[in-house]
């Protein structure tokens, strides 16, 4: 076997599509996720809401609830036989109950899920960095004559710029890994086996009984996960040191070549 | 002494008649001689079947030295993921195991099972001969089949009144009624397709002759696609798309709410269908089941049908006591107290199954009135059909992979994204590629195998897009940020 499931690994269509698969999903949950748990922050923040305390805990509740048991019962939840909610949604495609367990809508289904368990914990990341901005800058601000949204738009969104990109980070890493929720809903839809990667390795080894090959899409799966996370790190980061370096490199450029160029532009550093 | 011979030799006459006329009643077969097990021994078994407690009871009537546990380990894929780690941790496996045919292969080939046929062989004649053969490969023999799963029709008698349909006899007869019932009330369907159930669908093949793996001596022969698969999947595949028959999720909420309204008129079941498939789910206006004939593909023809389910008992390599896991398999399969409770109704006390063995089925308990087909007598329609599954079927050792690609190709082909032929067609690629991957020989009928060879092959991956897509997002970013960062000076 050997490198020889590597190569199978990098033909094998399904491994490939769940890969597609947990990226689409992260694209759109992540997104959305972060925005709402963003804007929940901020109102907390804001004078505007009243029982803080209160709200923290309403919000941060789904995330106490282990992520199977929370599966368990959005499932049952979805069944348009169980939940009259879902008829309601007939209007609107033309009879039909909205079914969320279908094999076309499940993934969205599955990202309902995921929002509502995750964004109160990232709102409660988000909103522990806010309390420590330092205070005078509000006074700061206010003095100035910002309103509450200008504040939270000009100071409290940049100084949450870290936080943002490390909660972003996590999330990446937590669609890739997505595993429970698929997990459970298989037993109560058509979710095949492989719906993502780690279904795919975790069933690979325990149900196939194909350690190796299960080993090798592991192995692809981090490779992925961290380039991926990298490349978004990257894309963030903060610009100085590059900025530091370029300089360096292209003065002792100049002193090398000994030329006047003036031009630190991007073409002109070609044009040397 | 003389007095004494006599006496014992009457005796021995006389309790041979007492036993050949209390059992003599609709019997063929002589039950077993089983041999002396006289060590201690504490074994355990892993089983789902209902009432384990009563048949180690009858076990210890007879072997009081051989203990039996049986923990609590839940049924189907919980059992196989338990028992697949514990093969290959090489500890934690117990003696006896219960498996399902379909599933049997797959542990042999990790050399989790024990070849038994040293102590089992003499028992070979006592089962139908198909079970037997799916249990042995060769002269090795690696379990004793427990029951089966011979599919008959299962039907409503009240909507085939109402709607004035006849018990199909053929799959045409099915198809047209099927056509006629969706048009007189389009929220009735004849049957459902399930999509994630490989089983089911499986069964449907079986019956249709189509043999999808053989092992031969040069490999495993793969043929999932052969016309008369395609043949039944398109029967299938029709009546999809022209509504007559809901493609479904068996299992589900939604399917069991389904078969609680009851807008299935019939179904394909194996003999614990009515048990586990329909009672749980009915309603007092929905529960009018009977069962029937399968309908045949050939309308003069022998009478053929499938198997759905069933499964065997198996003596794992970890044991510390093969000779008594053996013989407690054996024994619990052919002993004519064990097969009393394993033909009883479960809400009469026993396990309520059609066994694998020749003497079983003929118990007076299979003809007594079946409470999940409204007191029918279906024993011997399943009795019928227990002997009429074509019998030369093999289960591959991917049975999961495979029944979890039908999943995928049929939901598939159900959604329209492919047309029911491709779905046979990806299904035979990707069953042989795991099968490569997982170390198997396959024969290949060198049409699969010469596209790996060509030039650029290796670019010809779906995880191209993947690369390109995250070149490009970094050759994006550093464009910008190099941008940027000359810029901003």
């Amino acid at each position: 076997m050997g490198l020889a499931n590597y190569l199978t690994a990098w033909q094998d269509k399904s491994f490939w599509i769940s890969v597609y698969r947990v990226a689409y999903y992260g694209v759109v949950q992540v997104t959305i996720m972060l925005v709402l748990a963003l804007i929940l922050a901020l109102f907390l923040d804001s004078p505007f809401v009243k029982s803080k305390g209160l709200f923290r805990v309403i919000y941060f509740l789904p995330y106490a609830v282990p992520g199977v048991i929370a599966a368990i019962m959005w499932g049952f939840l979805y069944s348009p036989d169980l939940n009259p909610i879902l008829q309601i949604f007939g209007v609107f495609t033309g009879g039909k109950p909205l079914n969320l367990l279908n094999s076309g809508t499940v993934l969205y289904g599955i990202m309902n899920m995921a929002t509502w368990a995750w964004t109160g914990y990232n709102m409660t990341i988000y909103f522990a960095s806010l309390t420590s901005i330092p205070l005078d800058l509000y006074d700061a601000a206010k003095i100035d004559g910002c309103n509450e949204f200008q504040t939270a738009w000009h100071i409290k969104l940049p100084l949450l710029r870290q936080v943002i990109i490390m909660t972003t980070v996590l999330s990446i890493i937590g669609s890739l890994q997505l595993f429970n929720e698929p997990f459970v809903l298989s037993s109560l839809t058509s979710i095949p086996a492989n719906f993502t990667p780690n279904m795919d390795i975790y069933n690979m080894a325990f149900a196939y009984g194909n350690f190796t090959y299960s080993a090798t899409l592991s192995i692809t799966l981090v490779l992925i996960t961290f380039i991926a996370s990298l490349l978004f790190m990257w894309a963030t980061s903060e610009r100085k040191k590059s900025k530091s370096k370029k300089i360096k490199n292209t003065v002792i450029n100049d002193k090398r070549l000994g030329t006047s160029t003036l031009s630190y532009h991007a073409k002109g550093e070609k044009s040397l | 002494m003389k007095k004494r011979r006599i006496l014992v030799t009457w005796f021995v006459i006389c309790s041979f008649f007492l036993l050949t006329a209390s059992t003599s009643f609709a019997q063929d077969f002589q039950q077993p001689s089983y041999p002396k097990y006289t060590k201690q021994a504490t074994i355990t078994w892993w089983t789902w079947t209902a009432n384990p407690d009563k048949v180690i009871a009858a076990f210890n009537k007879v072997y009081p030295n051989i203990k039996v546990n049986h923990p609590l380990i839940g049924g189907g894929s919980a059992e196989y993921n338990k028992l697949t780690t514990a093969i290959k941790a090489g500890t934690g496996a117990p003696d006896v195991v219960q498996i399902e045919y379909q599933y049997l292969p797959k542990f042999v080939g990790t050399g989790g099972i024990l070849d038994i046929s040293k102590y089992v062989k003499q028992y070979k004649d006592y089962f139908q001969p198909w079970t037997w053969n799916q249990v042995s490969q060769g002269n090795k023999i690696y379990a004793i089949p427990e029951d089966i799963g011979p599919l008959a029709l299962l039907y409503r008698p009240d909507v085939f009144q109402k709607y004035k349909l006849a018990v199909p006899k053929t799959w045409d007869e099915f198809a047209k009624e099927a056509e006629q019932l969706h048009k007189q009330n389009p929220n009735m369907y004849m049957s459902y397709f399930p999509l994630n159930d490989g089983g089911y669908i499986t069964g449907l093949l079986w019956q249709a002759g189509v043999r999808p793996f053989t092992y031969t001596s040069k490999g495993w022969k793969i043929d999932l696609n052969s016309p008369k698969a395609k043949q039944v999947i398109n029967f299938w595949g029709k009546l999809i798309k022209e509504g007559a028959v809901q493609a479904t999720n068996d299992g589900t909420p939604q399917w069991e709410s389904n078969i609680g309204k009851g807008i299935y008129a019939s179904l394909s079941g194996a003999a614990w269908s009515p048990t586990y498939t329909i009672q749980p789910y009915v309603t007092p206006a929905t529960s009018d089941w009977n069962a029937a004939d399968m309908p045949q593909w050939n309308t003069n023809g022998k009478f053929v049908t499938g198997n759905w389910g069933g499964s065997t008992n198996a003596v794992t390599t970890q044991t510390k006591y093969p000779e008594a896991a053996a013989l407690f398999a054996a024994w619990i399969n052919t002993s004519a107290a064990s097969e009393k409770l394993d033909v009883t109704d479960v809400s009469k006390g026993g396990r309520g199954q059609v066994p694998g063995n020749k003497y079983g089925i003929q118990q007076p308990e299979m003809n007594a009135p079946n409470s999940g087909l409204n007191n029918q007598v279906s024993g011997p329609i399943f009795a019928k059909a227990a002997s009429a599954v074509d019998t030369s079927f093999e289960w591959s050792p991917w049975t999961d992979y495979v029944y979890n690609q039908m999943t995928v190709e049929f939901t598939n082909a159900a959604n329209g994204k492919e047309t029911w032929d491709q779905a046979l067609d990806n299904l035979q690629n990707e069953v042989t590629v795991f099968a490569k991957s997982s170390g198997y020989k396959v024969v290949s009928d060198g049409t699969q195998s010469s596209s790996t060879t060509k030039p650029f092959s290796l670019l010809n991956t779906p995880a191209l897009p993947v690369i390109v897509v995250l070149a490009l997002i970094a050759v994006l970013i550093w464009f910008f940020r190099r941008r940027q960062s000359s810029v901003k000076i």
